[in-house]
């Protein structure tokens, strides 16, 4: 099929008749802006052919054109098999159809109706619409471009019959989906997508069935292990309890012991018997000791008697030449303690001369400062009257530095003042002839010579009685600068005046004669410096002077009084009997010396004979202490009789210890060793703990096996063994119960697989023609890239860069759109080589793509124009001027109205 | 002397994979204690020797431990004599001991220590009973030397493997079997094997008298031992006291013509409803054959106590009339080719074959709608 012509009347905006001209083969575009009612002719194109005549639905009523009671009338020229065709409906009012061929009509009414859809390979029916066949595929109306081909069932069904002539059929995919659907929901009740056991579902309840078991039976276990240790122990301990309780082994046990305590009691007799003799054997010992001592200490007794009193007689001896040596020493420090009494009183003497002859030299010195002092007190008097007299005139003076330096400013801004004054105003040059002079005068002065002067004022120059001239500055000429120098006048009258001066003459004299004043102030100061007083102190110094000077003269008169003299001596003299006393003093001083020494030799002999006569004294005391004492013992008409007292007593106590020694050494020759008694204890010891150990130990056994048998009881009573062997049974169960199910899941996940992968092997063998006739318009947009197709033709994704897939719905809306229309001009392709062509309609396509992307599209519908035709409504006329075929355009208002 | 000799009753053990019948199954083993009584009052036996493992377990619930006392008890003219086992041995505040505390009745007798115990004025009993789970030693040794009054019947008593019998005992507990010849006993009494099994002229396993397990005794059994007087040979008579019926069946199947065979020969086993059924199949049927088999397998399940079918050895082999039945072209077909090829695939492992037999009869199920009414 191919649309030669599309003429319109009383159709959307066209409410007279209009037609779409240059319509032809291969590409053609009608670019026109918005509101142009491209979008009007394209569903007047489709109800043309797929509406019935007669109908009023609301998609011929949305054609009418608004306020005009015309028909809505379509003719649609076309050509299909060689054969030119024209279909002429009328919709609404008047409804009329017509088909013809050629110039021959064919057809009237509803027989022109569905004669047109046999010719265009419809299946007859009522309710036709553009859906159908794959018209339905290839005119995309507006907005819909960027839409996925969704054929409908006949469009998919012609799909299928042009595939069906080059592959054949998709076999039994219905009942594989069905198959499919079922694997699907079994499974679903068991797993879930990853394979994981579902919840709720058999699996996941077994398994959690089986878990649960496991640690049920883990927990069973582990108590009945308990209960078959428990029972174990049970056993070993009554064994043992029997073991220790043998009568046998106990009777000898306790025999054992008492032998043993037998033992060691005998063995203790024998050394307590041992202990006694031991303790008398000391005895006597001790007694024989204390004989001997007696006896020793008798003999030692009379001996120190006679020792002690040879010593006394020798001592007396030594006593007798001290008190003579003591009487020499004490005449000779009696004497020279006269002498040293002499020396001091001659020194006393002298003392107080020297201290007489200091206060008149210091008298003297005083003295010799006086008149030095005076000549400073009349030079400081002489310099502070200088100081006040300049100190007047300065305060008199108000030539400051200050008021010079600004009488020097406004003399200096008046003179720039006046020269620019004069700079601008007139200048009045007069020169006088010879019998001019004194004729001539200008303001009161009369001229003598020739002048030239700035008229800065009104000038008036008289010449004589002969005229009058009068020269007067523009007013407004330097009246700026005459003010400022009137101010500047004002300013310089002020200070003088501030200075109480008369002239600036003046004001600089009084300018000058400060300066000099301010020199010698600074002279003066520098005086005062000088002589070391400070500013402005010099009656304070004056005073201090008059001071120091009546000091000296009250010391003089003092010191007169004094030394009762009525003159100062001379400060010679003075040193000359300072002299005579400093010798005197020195003799003296050695003369003392040589006393001293005889004093001190004396007061050691002293010393010496003091300490012997201690020494001798202390030794007598002793000799007749220790005699007292020595006497009482052993006096000297009982001295015999003691010794041999003492002798006696000593061989009575030798005799007795010789019997007590030789017991002893026969007991201990009958007692146990220290050895053996400490083995009788071991032994009694450690057969009391055996037999304490084992009562212990049976008691222990006791608590135990009551203990043990309790907690036996405890959990054999309740069935334990029966429980755990229960929960095997159960758990094995479980665990067979879940296997089954987990190979049922691999099965039905196996048999899944297997159809799966049939179905797609099956449906690409079927999508296999679209995808030959989609290769050379896809490589045209996207080379290389390979489009994945689902179930009834769905894209489903598109492998561009490498194996990777990019699912449609994550493309751009751009790409999408693109995809879907390279999809439909493909299934145009391969309807049109099975003989069907049918024109590619497209309205306001590709909206979404850039100027790259659009180029390419253009080249895939000039592909897709060589073999059927493509007609392209668009509002962008500056973005698809460059896809080429044939520019349409609407011409309205042509020839003769339609009529069907 | 006449006596029942009977061991392994093994009261109180679960049957979990019975579901909610497993009280049946642990009623009927009571109800065999009762069956023994009957037998020898029916036979005249005053005595019945139950060699070891009475209880299943080492501490069971006291209902179930005091449950065959009370069964016992019933037969007042006969003398039970329990021995501990290997499943219930004899530890001090045991399950021997926990009956004790609880009191017995005056016809049951518990032999717990290794001493001769007259029975009556003709016979002694010498009693090995276990005093743990595993022994290595041979605890009826003492019987050669056990000194008894002349002219009495020396019968042992005694729980555990006969040596050199095979490994089919339960535990590591030897007996020696030539311990009649060298312990002068007339007769040796065991328990362990659940099989009746005679180990020599005077020695014998009673085997269970309720079956606990597919693979071993049909039929629950007690002996009754006749022995005329102390040299005399014995005459042991085997008696079925069990109740169920625990049978064990191998078929092959090589065509699916033979199902109607199969299922009638099972259908014609006496006692159905009693009767425990272990099934291991084998052959090859085609996908429509195994199919019908789960069809009648499942009304076999409903007429049997219990039908445990393993069709692990069963292979599936779909024939052209199967695949077709699939479909005849198109995915599903593609899908069983495919199936069908990893079922004859030897490098993918039994486990992959299995699961791909497995699922070409799912897809033949779901494919043909044939579903309905399998296992």
């Amino acid at each position: 099929m191919k649309i030669t012509s599309v003429i319109v009347e009383g159709v959307g905006k066209f409410g007279t008749r209009s037609e779409i001209v240059g319509l032809g083969p291969g590409v053609n575009i009608l670019a026109a802006g918005n509101e142009a009612g491209k979008s009007t002719l394209f569903r007047a194109v489709r109800s043309c052919l797929f509406e019935r005549h007669n109908t009023k639905n609301e998609i011929v009523r949305n054609l009418a054109t608004d306020g005009v009671s015309l028909p809505v009338t379509v003719t649609l020229g076309f050509e299909h098999e060689d054969q030119d065709y024209t279909i002429t409906k009328s919709f609404i009012k008047s409804p009329a159809a017509s088909l013809r061929r050629g110039s021959t009509e064919i057809a009237r009414g509803r027989e022109a109706d569905e004669m047109v859809w046999e010719l265009l390979g419809v299946a007859p029916g009522s309710g036709r619409s553009v859906d159908e066949a794959a018209f339905g595929i290839l005119w995309v109306g507006q907005g819909q471009s960027f839409r996925v081909p969704e054929p409908s069932e006949a469009a998919t069904t012609t799909l299928n019959s042009a595939i069906q002539e080059e592959v054949g059929t998709l076999v039994g995919g219905e009942r594989a989906r069905s198959v499919l659907a079922s694997l699907k929901e079994e499974l679903a009740q068991l797993v879930t997508d990853t394979g994981r056991p579902k919840a709720g579902g058999l699996l996941a309840e077994a398994t959690s069935r089986l878990d649960a078991l496991q640690s049920d039976l883990a927990d069973g276990e582990a108590r009945l292990s308990v209960l078959d240790s428990q029972l174990v122990q049970l056993g070993a301990k009554r064994n043992e309890q029997a073991r220790l309780a043998d009568p046998a082994l106990v009777t000898k046990m306790t025999t054992d012991l008492q032998l043993a305590q037998l033992d060691l009691k005998t063995g203790n007799e024998a050394a307590a018997l041992l202990t006694q003799f031991g303790i008398a054997e000391r005895l006597s010992k001790a007694g024989l000791d204390r004989a001997e001592q007696r006896l020793d200490d008798l003999q030692d007794c009379r001996t120190r008697i006679d020792e002690n009193r040879k010593r006394d007689a020798k001592v007396r001896e030594e006593l007798t030449p001290l008190d003579d040596q003591e009487q020499a020493a004490r005449g000779t420090i009696r004497n020279a303690s006269d002498e040293v009494a002499a020396l001091d009183a001659q020194a006393e003497q002298e003392g107080e001369q020297e201290h007489t002859l200091q206060l008149l030299a210091t008298a003297v010195a005083r003295t010799d400062a006086r008149t030095p002092l005076i000549r400073q007190q009349h030079l400081l008097e002489e310099l502070g009257e200088r100081l006040v007299k300049n100190a007047a005139s300065l305060a008199n003076n108000h030539a400051t530095a200050s008021v010079m330096k600004s009488l020097d400013d406004i003399e200096r801004e008046i003179s720039l003042l006046t020269a620019r004054i004069e700079a601008a105003a007139p200048e009045v040059a007069i020169e006088l002839g010879v019998r001019g002079a004194g004729h001539v005068t200008i303001g009161a002065t009369p001229l003598v010579g020739n002048v030239v002067q700035a008229a800065i004022n009104r000038l008036t120059i008289r010449v004589a009685d002969i005229a009058i001239i009068t020269v007067s500055p523009p007013a407004t000429a330097n009246a700026a600068d005459q003010k400022k120098c009137l101010g500047s006048q004002k300013l310089r009258t002020k200070l003088i005046e501030g200075a109480g001066v008369m002239s600036v003459d003046e004001l600089r004299a009084a300018g000058a004669l400060r300066q000099a004043l301010e020199t010698d102030a600074r002279g003066l100061q520098a005086e005062f410096t000088a002589l070391g007083i400070p500013d402005k102190s010099s009656a304070l110094a004056i005073e201090r002077i008059k001071t120091e000077i009546e000091e000296i003269d009250t010391l003089v008169r003092e010191t007169l009084l004094q030394t009762k003299l009525e003159i100062l001596p001379t400060a010679e003299a003075i040193a000359d009997r300072q002299n005579g006393l400093r010798q005197n003093r020195a003799t003296a001083r050695r003369k003392r010396q040589a006393l001293d020494g005889a004093m001190a030799a004396q007061n050691a002999i002293l010393s010496n004979l003091a300490a012997t006569r201690g020494r001798l004294g202390g030794s007598l005391t002793e000799i007749q202490k220790s005699l007292d004492g020595d006497l009482a013992i052993l006096p000297d008409g009982d001295r015999e009789r003691l010794i041999a007292d003492a002798n006696a007593v000593l061989a009575g106590a030798q005799d007795d210890y010789r019997i007590k020694a030789a017991a002893l050494e026969g007991q201990r020759q009958k007692a146990p060793s220290q050895e053996e008694m400490e083995r009788r204890k071991n032994r009694v010891a450690r057969l009391r703990s055996a037999l304490e150990g084992q009562n212990a130990q049976l008691g222990t056994l006791d608590r135990d096996i009551a203990n043990l048998e309790g907690q036996i009881q405890n959990a054999g009573g309740d069935g334990l063994g029966e429980k755990v062997e229960s929960l095997r049974q159960e758990r094995d169960l479980t665990q067979r119960e879940v296997e089954k199910h987990m190979a049922r899941v691999e099965t039905l996940q196996l048999l899944k697989q297997t159809i799966d992968d049939c179905y797609k092997e099956q449906r690409d063998r079927l999508h296999a023609p679209l995808r030959r006739h989609l290769q050379p318009f896809l490589n045209d947009v996207f080379p290389a890239a390979e489009l994945e197709l689902g179930d009834g033709f769905a894209i489903t994704g598109i492998k561009r860069n490498g194996p990777t897939t990019e699912t449609f719905e994550r493309l751009s809306a751009g790409t999408q759109e693109q995809i879907a229309v390279l999809v439909r001009l493909a299934m145009g392709a391969m309807i049109c080589e099975r003989g069907q062509p049918v024109p590619v309609i497209l309205d306001d396509a590709l909206v979404f793509s850039d100027d790259d992307r659009i180029e390419q599209m253009f080249d895939a519908l000039n592909r897709a124009g060589q073999k059927q035709q493509v007609i392209v409504l668009t509002c962008r006329t500056r973005a698809f001027a460059t896809l080429g075929g044939r520019q349409l355009y609407i011409s309205s208002n042509i020839g003769e109205p339609i009529v069907p | 002397m006449r006596f029942i000799h009977t061991a392994d009753w093994q009261i109180g053990k679960p049957f979990k994979q019975f579901g909610d019948r497993e009280s049946v199954l642990r009623q009927a083993r009571l109800v065999a204690i009762e069956k023994i009584g009957q037998l020898a009052e029916r036979e005249g036996a005053a005595h019945v020797l139950v060699a070891g493992d009475v209880y299943d377990s080492e501490a069971p619930t006291s209902r179930t431990l005091l449950e065959p006392l009370e069964r016992m008890r019933g037969f007042a003219n006969v003398a039970w004599h329990l021995l501990p086992g290997n499943h219930d041995p004899h530890r001090p505040k045991g399950v021997w001991d926990r009956l004790r505390e609880n009191g017995t009745p005056v016809n049951v007798h518990l032999h717990l220590t290794a001493e001769p115990v007259a029975l009556d004025q003709h016979a002694t009993l010498l009693s090995a009973p276990l005093t743990r789970k595993s022994e290595v030693a041979d605890l009826t040794e003492w019987m050669d030397s056990a000194e008894t009054a002349p002219g009495l019947i020396r019968i042992g008593l005694a729980h555990g493997s006969v040596v050199g019998f095979g490994a089919g005992g339960e535990a590591n507990n030897p007996i020696d079997p030539r311990r009649p010849g060298r312990a002068g006993l007339g007769y040796l009494t065991l328990g362990d094997w659940h099989r009746t099994m005679k180990v020599g002229p005077v020695v014998w396993y009673a085997g269970t008298p309720e079956p606990d397990r597919a693979g071993s005794q049909e039929y629950g059994q007690a002996l009754v031992v006749d022995i005329a007087g102390p040299d005399a040979p014995a005459t042991v008579t085997p008696h079925v006291v069990g109740t169920y019926r625990w049978l064990t069946r191998e078929e092959h199947l090589a065509d699916p013509t033979e199902l109607d065979d199969l299922e009638t020969r099972l259908r014609a086993l006496p006692d159905l409803s009693s009767t425990i059924l272990r099934i291991f199949l084998k052959g090859t049927l085609p996908l429509a054959g195994r199919a019908v088999l789960d069809r009648r397998l499942l009304g076999l399940t409903a007429a049997l106590f219990h039908l445990e079918a393993d069709q692990s050895a069963l292979l599936i082999r779909p024939t052209a009339t199967d695949l077709e039945a699939i479909d005849f072209g198109g995915v599903l077909r593609n899908a069983a080719d495919r199936l069908r090829s990893m079922t004859d695939d030897d490098t993918i492992g039994l486990v992959k074959k299995r699961r791909a037999e497995e699922a070409l009869v799912q897809l033949f199920v779901m494919a043909t709608g044939s579903g309905e009414g399998t296992l």
